[in-house]
Parts: structure tokens; sequence; C-alpha cells
């Protein structure tokens, strides 16, 4: 079955579904399809018994806000905090560290969203999807697709980690990578493009 | 009149300070006498931010991330990311036929060098401290030739978007020649010592056996998944730069238990091998020269607008990069699939019902890198 079969069989079933074109509309690489939130899960369950996609790659999400500011990272200059002057005479400041320059973004590219991304792959008949769903800032939350893939379990705890995207019907939501201590502040949700970092024990 | 014993559930730390986890793996194991009832993986001792550290990177910049990610196999992360960037930056940053067989070259002594860790640590796990000594032998002189190419041994790297970094120095081939004639003959004395051991055999056979459809549906992939019987390679599968014009055998096991899962990769060390001579007679043959090595790329990378995925068959699975750019130098998000962090995912019910002294021997054949279950 290749990409835009597929795609047909999605939309037959789900019209509001839509194909993610390239900018310059030709087929993007690997397919590309974009849900409303709410019918995440019966789309999940339709790709997973009936299009006979068995292997989840991974369950991931986008922050669409913005850009990432300088205030997210820890800036501490190592040589500095040793005491060591490594600045030289005709420097102007001792700032933060410099890190690679941004330029000017695409235009219309942010708004403010979660995107969420399931990759899929089907073993038997080889295909690859991208489902790609977008979910509110505010309060952020999705199905969880565990109970089709039982390794989305650890792929939505280390978003809801990273993100603090609720995944309702999830077995056991918890943190994982990050320590269990965080829940006790607010707003600890790291990979946030407005995550403020406050100096802690690890730096 | 005899009272009823009293029992109680015991909850035992495999704490993250212990030799045989591989890393700094904590697993909260709760035990009904010394049958495990259940298993808790808390992970997170080795988290270093590096999804968080490349927003704010270029895309070069990040393929030295890349490389301490799974550090025992860091070529292999290097050829993963490079691959997703190729992806996303368009035709203008194909490799050039020289760098493509390059790169496999060292992926494979990369392979093959992850597996000898696998294979002398696994052992040391179990008990059997001196297979270990003859591993990191050969180990030496993988390392001795990557320091040859790129000047590091551990980190190296060497991959760059659109190619390699250099040449192979003058010499480099007939070392690499000769290392796979040594390896060759060391097969039969690694069987001899490990693989036809019987207190080995009685270990790790029937341990921890993990049938196909569950493997599929937890994720598992690379060795462990082959080694339920299931023949998916993504080198074979889904060929990415010239495996296609290479030949090679992808081993299988047959019960998914802890012995298949080694013996799987202790025979794909032996398809590595064959892999690297075919790329140096490819090697040999190809002219070199400037452009060579390395498509031409503009000196600041700036992706148009839009997301790649780019994975690859690791020594430990199915490893992946997804990157989204928004048409700057430094990415949107780059979000890691590591086949590590995913193929943990099956210890909390592999672990149900075995004895506490198999948990090692099944922690172990998982053969999981901390750097690459958290990122």
């Amino acid at each position: 079955m290749n990409a835009s079969q597929i795609a047909e069989k999605i939309r037959e079933r789900f019209p509001r579904a839509e194909e993610i074109r390239r900018a310059d509309n030709l087929p993007a690489e690997t397919l590309s399809v974009r849900v409303a939130a709410a019918e995440i899960l019966d789309v999940c369950r339709f790709l997973r018994f009936e299009l006979k996609f068995d292997y989840l790659s991974f369950v991931t999400a986008v922050d669409w806000k913005g850009q990432v500011g300088d205030e997210s990272f820890t800036h501490d200059d190592p040589w500095a905090l040793a005491g060591v002057k490594t600045q030289p005479a005709g420097e102007a400041e001792a700032g933060p560290m410099p890190i690679a320059k941004r330029g000017q973004a695409a235009p219309g590219l942010y708004h403010d969203v979660f995107e969420m991304v399931y990759h899929l792959y089907s073993y038997e008949t080889g295909a690859k999807l991208f489902l790609k769903t977008e979910i509110s800032r505010e309060n952020p939350q999705v199905d969880s697709v565990a109970t089709l893939w039982p390794t989305a379990n650890w792929h939505e705890r280390e978003t809801y980690d990273f993100f603090g995207i609720k995944f309702l019907g999830h077995p056991d939501l918890r943190r994982i990578l990050l320590p269990w201590e965080w829940d006790k502040e607010e707003g600890k949700w790291p990979l946030r493009k407005d995550y403020i970092h406050k100096r802690d024990i690890y730096d | 009149m005899t009272e009823a014993l009293k029992t109680e559930e015991m909850t035992l730390n495999l704490g993250p300070q212990h030799p045989s986890t591989h890393g700094v793996l904590r697993v909260i194991l709760k035990l009904d006498g010394e049958v495990i009832t259940s298993a808790d993986p808390d992970m997170g001792y080795l988290h270093r931010g590096i999804e968080k550290l490349a927003e704010a990177r270029d895309y070069t910049q990040i393929i030295v991330l890349t490389d301490r990610m799974d550090y025992v196999s860091s070529m292999l992360n290097n050829f993963a990311y490079c691959l997703a960037v190729e992806k996303l930056s368009g035709p203008q940053a194909k490799p050039p036929e020289r760098a493509e067989y390059i790169r496999v070259l060292v992926a494979e002594l990369q392979r093959i060098a992850s597996h000898l860790l696998f294979f002398g640590t696994y052992g040391i796990d179990i008990g059997a401290l001196t297979p270990f000594l003859y591993a990191f032998r050969e180990r030496e002189m993988i390392l001795d030739l990557f320091e040859m190419v790129c000047g590091a041994r551990l980190t190296v790297s060497y991959f760059r978007i659109g190619g390699v970094y250099n040449d192979l120095p003058p010499g480099f081939l007939e070392k690499v020649q000769d290392f796979c004639g040594w390896m060759k003959g060391r097969f039969p004395e690694y069987q001899d010592l490990l693989s036809d051991n019987v207190i080995f055999k009685d270990r790790t056979k029937n341990i921890g056996i993990l049938n196909k459809e569950k493997a599929i549906a937890f994720g598992v992939s690379g060795p462990n998944l082959r080694a339920t019987g299931f023949k998916y390679d993504i080198r074979k599968n889904e060929p990415y730069s010239v495996y296609d014009k290479l030949e090679f055998d992808v081993p299988v096991g047959t019960t998914g238990d802890c012995w298949d899962r080694y013996h799987v990769r202790f025979e794909e060390m032996r398809q590595s091998v064959k892999i690297t001579e075919q790329c140096i007679e490819k090697l040999r043959a190809l002219p070199t020269g400037p452009g060579t090595t390395l498509a031409k790329m503009p000196k600041i990378l700036k992706p148009p607008a839009g997301d790649a995925y780019g994975h690859v068959e690791s020594s430990r699975g199915d490893l992946g990069f997804y990157l989204v750019s928004d048409g700057t130098e430094i990415p949107h998000r780059m979000k890691t699939r590591r086949p590590s962090f995913v193929n943990l995912g099956i210890l909390p019910e592999l672990l149900k019902g075995w004895k506490v002294a198999d948990v090692i021997a099944i922690l172990g054949s998982i053969d999981i890198v901390l750097g690459e279950v958290d990122c």
C-alpha cells in the first residue's frame, strides 16, 4: 500500500483528516496526516487494527509557541566560575556564553499550540506514517494510546515529563527522566519554549 | 498446632550504583521471597537534556551532542543524525559515494566494537571475568583505528552533514584488512570461552523469554527483536546509504531467551566483518581527491521549514532522530528515538516471575547504555 492509498483510506473514514504537503505542494517523503485532537484515539484504533500499523516508533510533542528564549538555559561559564579570565582584552561585556546565533524564522510558523507527533510503521505492509494533531497550550491534554500500543506508555510519560501534556487514560502517568521532586513546584516543563530556568542544585 | 507463616512483599532497590546495571539505573524490585513480582525502572540519573541543548546549537554543533548519547557506539549515532539532517536539507546534501562507503566502514567497525563490549560485560555480569579481557584487546584495535581516522577513540564526531570530516589516512585500509583477518580468527576462541560454556548456558538458556508479538507491541528493535525469530533489520528492509549494494546475512534467534539475544549479537559481529571487507575493496577502487568526502554545503546550513526523520540500525536497535526545522540555523525541535529507552520498557514485563539472580542476566541481555536511555 503506498502513501496515497493510505491517505485515501484514512480520509474515507475520517473526512476531516488532511494530508500535510510540503511548501511546494509536492507529497512529503513520508506521509504526514493531521487529524483533530478529539478523534485521535479512533484514528489510532483504525490504523492499528485495520491498516495494520503495528509498530509505534515514537510519540512526541512540538511546541510551536515561538523561539526559545535565553532564560531557558543556564549560562554559567565554567571558566568564570573557576575564576579563570578568558575574555580577550577587546571584548566589551563578559556576558553569558554565546551560543549559535539564530536568524529569522520562516513566516507564519509560530502559533500557540502543541503539536503531537506519532510515527507509525507497519511490519506487514512496510508503510510509514506521521500522525499529527494540535492541542492547546492551556491545560494540554490528549487521549493516551497506551492501550493500543504498550510501547506508548513510556513515550507518553516522557512527553508528559518534558511538556506537561496530560494523557487521559494512561495507566501510570508520572515523570520518567526528570526528578519526581519537580512535581512539587509549578511549571517545571523544560522543553516548553517559555520555560524559565531557575538555578537549582544541579547547576 | 502450627501457626501460618506470615509473608510480606519486600522492596529491594537495585540501586543506581551497581556494577551490573550498565550505568546508573535504579530498578525498584518487589519480591515475594526470591521471586520478582514487579519491577519499576527509575531512570534519569544520566539525563543531560540533549533535546533541549539541541534547541540552542546549530546543526553541525549538535553532531558533538549526538556522540555522547550512546557513547559506546558514537559513529552510529552520528550516522542517524546526519541522515536526518540530510533528509531535511534536500538533495544538495547527498554525500558522495566515497563518503558513503567510509561511513558504512566505520559504522560497521563501531558495531563490532559495541558488540565486543556487550560480549565482555555480559560475561562479567554472569560471572565470567576472562572473556572481557580478550574482547577489549580487539576493541582496543578498533579504537586505535578510530584514532587514526579522526583523532578520537570514543566520542568521535567524525561525520558531517553531507559526508565525513576528512578522508582516510594512508595505511588505514591495510590496517583494517589486518584487523578483519585477526578478528575472524577470534570467533572460535570466543565460542570456546563463553558461548559453549556450560555455566553460561545454564544461566542464560530459557531465561527471560520474549515472544515476537510482545516484542513488536513494546516497540523492541534490533538484536532483541531478531532473537525472537523475527527477521527485521533496517539495513535490509529499509536500506539507507549503500547497504543495498552490500551482501550480508541477518542472524535471527529461535526462542527469544537471553542466550539467543547474546548469540544474535555474536553472529552480527561476523556479518559486520564481512561488510567491512567489502567496503575495503570498494574504497580501494574509488577515486580520492577534493569533493569526494563531503558534499558542497553552505557554511551555515539553513534547511527549509519542515520535518524529517532519519533512522539507522544501531547496535542497540532502531535509533532515529526527528528534526523539525523552522528555517533558521538552529533546529526548532530535535526528538531522539532511542532504542535503549524503548527496549528498557520491556523490563517490567520480562522480569515477572524470575529470581533475583536472573534480573542481572536479563538486564544484561537487553544491552542498554544509560547515556541513550536518559539522553
